[in-house]
């Protein structure tokens, strides 16, 4: 373990020493992957259906909210609550983990004040929660798609490796915001409000054909883009390659990054808390 | 061979109030170059520091002379502003007896993750469970949230694991104040078992008793205007 100082490291040592610590936090699965389902065993002892709150409430408001907007949007049921009920599962859990990097790493200031640890172990325990929730909550895609919808195909299962894909976007880019955000306690509400914002404009509970001449809206929309990469299979078509090429590229910009901001304010954080 | 190094090492702790901790701030203050300082605090002073294999040093001062400030550095916690650091071995940091533990989980559950956050790995932890668990005399309450846990009992749990963990250097905040008179013979064998085992040891103790039985050499923080 060698110290220096980083103030007055160049951007290559920085992004470098960057994802050092990215690799460090990975590697140490056990510590992030044993405290988030501690986390959740918790919850299932202070109610005894835990978790399964959420998936209660979120069923009820697929329904509710699908068979509303079927009728406002006019197109028949069948159609619809499938690709509402997917997007809205996925849409869930990605922004709980936006909401939940937002709120910063004062939660864990105990620790970080005491023991190095990579920073990344309190994101990623941040991020098995809430993928332990989806699990949770996949069994309203589950029975929606079985009930109402066409059921599942071979097509379905590229939803699996999509979603890796997707959960590392998540992840670079909750590394980023908790750091951000523990700086400047005021951005908290500011990125939940743009959370909130951006569900309207991400097609969730409408489609982009509606959009009809205007769909660059919908494809200038990275998020737009992630959540077809696992919907479209689920629904049984490919993403296309267009869905590839922006999750690639955003993988690409959040690695960078997120490599920056800790190699740039890894030290700080403990200062912040 | 482990060993610490610290060279011209200071850490000044900004203070950051609502104001200076809002972006909208921090942009207006570059848009008008307006560069005043923020308020902030230096913690430690230009400390250099060698330590090598078999050194025990004990860290005495007043409150809020730096003491912690010091074993948090030590731990890799706060970079130094200025100065540098250069420590190589394992670091057991026993600064919060408590860290890393849940008020709704049971005895060993809590036993699991802060072993776990302190690094040992799952398998190394399931294997010393017993010993810690018959060690800290908490029987069946070890099955009980530690929300039910007196601090003398708390302080049991935290106390055993702290001393399992395996590390080159060791540094501790304190004497662990551990329950009745008993228990308090127990763990001071522990204590020093534990220490036999590493190869350096900070501690940061008041009690002048205590840094004579463990340390062979001393430093004094002080006060000082800034």
């Amino acid at each position: 373990m060698l110290g220096y100082n980083c103030r007055h490291m160049t951007l290559h040592a920085t992004l470098r020493s960057g994802l050092e610590e990215l690799k460090a936090g990975l590697i140490s699965h056990e510590q992030w992957l044993y405290m988030a389902v501690q986390d959740i065993k918790l919850r299932y002892r202070r109610s005894m259906i835990g978790p399964w709150w959420v998936t209660i409430s979120t069923g009820v408001m697929v329904m509710m909210l699908g068979f509303l907007w079927s009728h406002i949007f006019g197109t028949n049921l069948e159609n619809y609550l499938p690709f509402f009920a997917v997007g809205f599962v996925l849409w869930g859990w990605m922004s709980g983990q936006i909401g939940d990097a937002a709120g910063g790493l004062f939660q864990f200031q105990g620790m970080i004040k005491q023991v190095k640890l990579p920073l990344p172990i309190f994101v990623l325990r941040l991020n098995v929660r809430q993928c332990i929730v989806l699990l949770h909550n996949s069994i309203i895609i589950a029975l929606v798609l079985l009930l109402v919808g066409h059921g599942f195909t071979l097509t379905s299962l590229v939803a699996i490796p999509n979603l890796i894909l997707i959960q590392l976007n998540l992840t670079l880019l909750s590394v980023v915001i908790s750091i951000f955000c523990t700086r400047y306690q005021d951005m908290t509400q500011v990125v939940n409000v743009g959370t909130q914002i951006v569900f309207f404009f991400t097609p969730i509970l409408w489609q982009v054909e509606t959009l009809k001449n205007r769909t660059y809206l919908a494809e200038m929309n990275p998020l737009y883009h992630w959540i077809e990469m696992v919907r479209a299979p689920l629904l049984g078509h490919l993403p296309t390659i267009n869905d590839y090429l922006w999750t690639g590229a955003s993988l690409v910009a959040l690695s960078i990054l997120a490599a920056y901001y800790l190699g740039r304010y890894r030290s700080r954080v403990a200062y912040w808390l | 061979m482990a060993h610490i190094k610290l060279d011209q090492a200071s850490v000044e702790i900004p203070i950051y109030s609502n104001h200076n901790r809002s972006i909208k701030n921090s942009f207006l203050k570059k848009l008008t170059k307006d560069n005043v300082l923020t308020y902030s605090v230096k913690a430690l002073n230009n400390i250099t520091l060698q330590l090598k294999d078999g050194d025990r040093l004990g860290v005495m001062g007043p409150n809020g002379s730096g003491k912690s400030t010091l074993l948090r550095t030590l731990a890799g916690v706060y970079h130094p502003t200025s100065g540098s650091i250069d420590v190589s071995g394992s670091i057991a940091s026993l600064i919060d007896i408590s860290l890393g533990m849940d008020m709704e989980a049971n005895g060993y559950e809590n036993i699991r993750m802060r072993g776990i956050m302190m690094g040992m790995k799952l398998k190394q932890i399931k294997a010393i469970e017993e010993e810690i668990a018959d060690f800290t005399e908490l029987g069946q309450f070890l099955g009980m949230p530690i929300r039910t846990y007196s601090t003398g009992m708390h302080m049991r749990l935290g106390f055993a694991v702290s001393t399992t963990v395996p590390a080159d250097i060791i540094l501790m905040d304190e004497w662990l104040s551990v329950g009745d008179s008993d228990f308090l013979v127990k763990a001071e064998k522990r204590l020093h078992d534990y220490i036999q085992k590493s190869s350096i040891l900070v501690i940061a103790s008041h009690s002048e008793d205590l840094i004579s039985k463990l340390t062979n050499q001393v430093i004094r923080l002080d006060h000082q205007a800034w």
